[in-house]
């Protein structure tokens, strides 16, 4: 917070209040309730206005706090929370930083007069958004419901996926002005306490000024800051965190964002789609194997393309040579250049279609489609086969939007290669990058796992996906403490 | 110096490493220049240097049985003194970064004449000694990884050729065996050795293994399925070009080119050899890793990034000085550095036992002295 609150609560009302409205100062949006218990003792009330649930606290708090008919002595803090007031979350507080951040929190805070404490009704009220599926982790079959903004209900969702007392929810706040709840989700007795305590540490040295979305944690929480690969693994949906947990992962959940977190992440979780696991293997391996196949034909085609013109025309089927041939011959712009211009055209398309209002979006998408590139076609600045490849290669990146980031900058660099050195150079990158990728781990755990090192267990969810009655221990790529899956 | 402690590597990760080099750094220049001498039976030729090389892996994994902390540091240092192992370690330093040289030079020859329009420069070559000091820097648990992967596109590709070059075998060219002079044998191994020998650089990896000493059998078991890969790739060459596979200067580029397939859909057959190609570097980038792994022992540098500098620095040197002129390269290795070679691969590793008997011996007076 921004101010050292860390005081202990007075036993006098006044000095409470003056104590609180100096915190507060000018907020409108506090609400502060003033009451007398008995006619006789002091009360107030303090909320935040669109936070609460305003019934609760009416009916199990304020109500049967003005119905007290008989109090022979001052009352204590234990006495209404055990006689009077009756809401289901409740708490004492006997210092004002507490106070504060319950009420920040969207908690009511009672302050009685005469009491060194007060009491917390956690009574949140605010509108959340509906448990809707996710754009990016839509599925055919199986659960649809997603995550929200709302890190309780979050929790609450992952709470009903896994019901056992073992599943351990601890909070954490990160952010100096934000005081964002960070919740750390994972399952006693299976997750590694080494990993655990790892991700802990991190959090609690965490000492930014705001947090505002779960991303903001998946970079305090990377390993390799400047890597090109993300390091922390993203769902949105709660049955894909539930799932991960019970691979011996931790889950962050983080208040404000709908993306949750997982750790140790590997490389290959963005090949594995959810729906993966509600169909048949077979068809799941078909549908790993396309995948990985779009991911390589987004990387290297432009590149091979542009090399294979500039380079190797031989790598070209004859029959598919001349037609190439014949489309390009009367292009003004070398081919890598060419490759380069349709790239970044459909680079800037994009970039302004996510932030275009929707209604323009439609007019963008002919303007860009077909006015663009036909224009461009029959103007002949740019060539039929340059668009093909470029639109192959964007749509193939899509398959796995997740590493939509890493190979859309690999793409570039590996157009970059072809240009200059032809095959060779996109081999030697090739080669780097395998290295570079081999290299990294993720919270002890290596990148490419199962693959590289080789875990055969592993290989059973790999790219050829086994029956889930096959699996029958955890993944041995990521430490836990309880192998076991079923017997 | 490298954190020895964690950069290690498994078992089956350095059958991965030999399946990715070895195969494929024996099947470019390689076949010609055996069948110049042996003809038809260059795989006889093959089939002994592989089981020399083989015997020479299973000296080093005793030593390794017997001892898998001792690396030939510690080995030669203990048993000999500090400065004859300086002198032994810049001699094998020396011979790894030309073994590095080898298929580098050899790669830029075959894209030169199969893959590129234009001629490429030698200075092509100077990126992928940059990769090998990035990759000697990382440490051997990353070349493992990597070889994890590479290993499989390696067995891969080999069959994909193997499968696309089977209509045009004709196996009787391979007959009469042994029809020439065993002098001839003598003869194209002394010329030939240089391409061999890789399972020397398990003498860098002593030390180095995290792994059960009960895997060493199925090790051996990989070795030896490569050593087949091998005798089978000279049989199916042969097999295919008979007298005239002395001509066959790119093999891997000629054995699966007849099949009928290829005229319909264009040279799909280059997807597997460029695959192959990768692994060639591969197996530069291994050589210059135990290049500077002996670098090291020779002058143990206290910062880990100086070895890969100096080495790549040394290996852009020689490739600069040898420009384009191959041929008096492979002149330079068929002469006298395959000679050298056969002292260093063959001869040297078979005193590595006894050296670590006199280290262990040594070791054992010191503590009970103490």
């Amino acid at each position: 917070m921004c101010k050292n609150i860390v005081m202990n609560i007075y036993d006098k009302l006044r000095k409470n209040i003056a104590q609180m409205d100096d915190i507060f100062k000018n907020s409108i949006d506090i609400i502060k309730r003033d009451l007398k218990l008995q006619e006789k003792i002091d009360v107030r009330v303090y909320m935040i206005d669109g936070m609460i649930d305003k019934m609760e606290v009416e009916h199990f708090v304020i109500k049967p706090l003005l119905s007290i008919d008989f109090l022979d002595k001052r009352p204590t803090l234990d006495y209404i929370i055990e006689n009077i007031i009756s809401p289901s979350e409740i708490a004492t507080a006997h210092d004002f930083d507490k106070c504060v951040k319950a009420i920040l929190d969207g908690d009511s805070v009672i302050f009685i007069d005469g009491v060194d404490g007060a009491i917390i009704i956690g009574a949140k009220g605010y509108k959340v958004r509906a448990a809707t599926e996710p754009p990016s982790s839509q599925v055919i079959k199986g659960p649809r419901e997603g995550f929200t903004e709302d890190v309780k209900h979050n929790s609450i969702q992952l709470r009903r996926k896994l019901k056992t007392p073992d599943l351990r929810i601890e909070r954490v706040r990160v952010g100096k002005y934000s005081q964002t709840n960070v919740f750390i989700c994972h399952i006693a007795g299976i997750a590694d306490n080494e990993i655990l305590n790892k991700i802990k540490n991190k959090l609690e040295n965490v000492d930014i000024d705001g947090i505002l979305d779960s991303s903001y944690i998946a970079q305090m929480l990377d390993e390799s800051k400047y890597s090109l690969f993300k390091q922390v693994g993203t769902c949105e949906k709660p049955d894909i965190l539930a799932s991960k947990l019970l691979e011996g992962r931790i889950g962050i959940l983080v208040d404000g964002s709908p993306i949750a977190l997982s750790l140790p992440f590997l490389l290959f979780e963005d090949y594995q789609s959810p729906q993966d696991y509600y169909e048949r293997a077979y068809r799941a391996t078909l549908s790993r194997f396309l995948r990985i196949l779009s991911v390589i034909i987004c990387t290297f085609l432009p590149g091979v393309y542009v090399a294979a013109q500039l380079y190797h025309l031989q790598l070209i089927p004859l029959k598919f040579l001349t037609k190439v041939m014949g489309s390009v011959q009367n292009i003004p712009l070398s081919p890598s250049l060419e490759m380069f211009l349709v790239i970044l055209i459909f680079e800037i398309l994009k970039e302004s279609s996510v932030r275009m209002p929707k209604y323009v979006g439609m007019a963008l998408s002919v303007v860009g489609a077909l006015v663009l590139g036909d224009t461009a076609v029959n103007a002949g600045i740019i060539s039929t086969p340059s668009i093909l490849i470029a639109a192959i290669s964007g749509i193939c990146m899509y398959t796995i939007p997740d590493q939509e980031d890493a190979l859309s900058v690999l793409r570039l660099l590996f157009l970059l290669l072809g240009s200059t050195v032809g095959i060779f150079g996109i081999m030697l990158g090739t080669l780097f990058l395998l290295v570079y990728l081999v290299s990294l781990s993720s919270y002890g755990t290596p990148y490419l796992a199962p693959f590289a090192p080789m875990v055969t267990s592993d290989l059973k969810d790999g790219i050829v996906k086994q029956p889930l009655t096959k699996m029958k221990k955890r993944p041995f790529s990521i430490k836990a403490t309880n192998r076991t899956r079923q017997k | 110096m490298n954190d020895v402690k964690n950069d290690k590597i498994k078992l089956n990760q350095i059958a991965m490493i030999f399946f990715t080099i070895i195969p494929i750094t024996k099947f470019i220049i390689l076949p010609s220049a055996i069948s110049k001498i042996m003809l038809n039976d260059s795989w006889i030729v093959a089939g002994i240097l592989m089981a020399l090389d083989i015997l020479i892996a299973v000296i080093i994994l005793t030593c390794y049985k017997r001892d898998s902390s001792m690396s030939f540091l510690d080995i030669s240092k203990n048993a000999i003194g500090k400065y004859p192992t300086k002198v032994i370690c810049i001699i094998y330093f020396s011979y790894f970064m030309l073994k590095a040289v080898l298929p580098a030079v050899e790669l830029k020859r075959m894209f030169a004449g199969a893959m590129y329009e234009t001629i490429p420069r030698v200075s092509l070559l100077i990126p992928l000694f940059l990769l090998a000091a990035f990759c000697a820097y990382r440490g051997i648990k990353s070349l493992g990884r990597a070889a994890n992967i590479l290993g499989w596109i390696s067995i891969l590709s080999i069959v994909i050729l193997m499968l696309l070059s089977t209509p045009n075998i004709d196996i009787t060219n391979i007959l009469p065996i042994m029809n020439r002079p065993y002098r001839g044998v003598t003869d194209s191994i002394l010329s030939v050795a240089a391409w061999f020998g890789d399972f020397i650089i398990l003498l860098t990896l002593l030390g180095k293994i995290s792994d059960s000493k009960k895997k060493i059998a199925k090790s051996l078991l990989y070795y030896i399925i490569i050593g087949i890969i091998v005798v089978l790739l000279f049989i199916i060459l042969i097999s295919i070009y008979g007298d005239i596979t002395a001509k066959q200067v790119n093999a891997i580029f000629k054995i699966s080119k007849f099949n009928t397939s290829l005229t319909k859909l264009g040279r799909y057959d280059y997807i597997p050899i460029i695959f192959l190609m990768a692994c060639t570097m591969f197996a530069s980038i291994m050589m210059f890793y135990a290049s500077n792994e002996f670098l090291n022992y020779a002058f143990e540098f206290k910062h880990k990034f100086i070895a890969p500098l100096i080495s790549c620095i040394i290996a852009i040197i020689i490739i600069l000085i040898i420009n384009d002129q191959f041929a008096k390269l492979f002149e330079f290795v068929g002469k006298f550095f395959s000679i050298a070679s056969i002292a260093l691969q063959y001869i040297v590793p078979l005193f590595i036992p006894l050296l670590q008997r006199i280290s262990i011996k040594k070791l054992s007076k010191c503590d009970a002295k103490k």
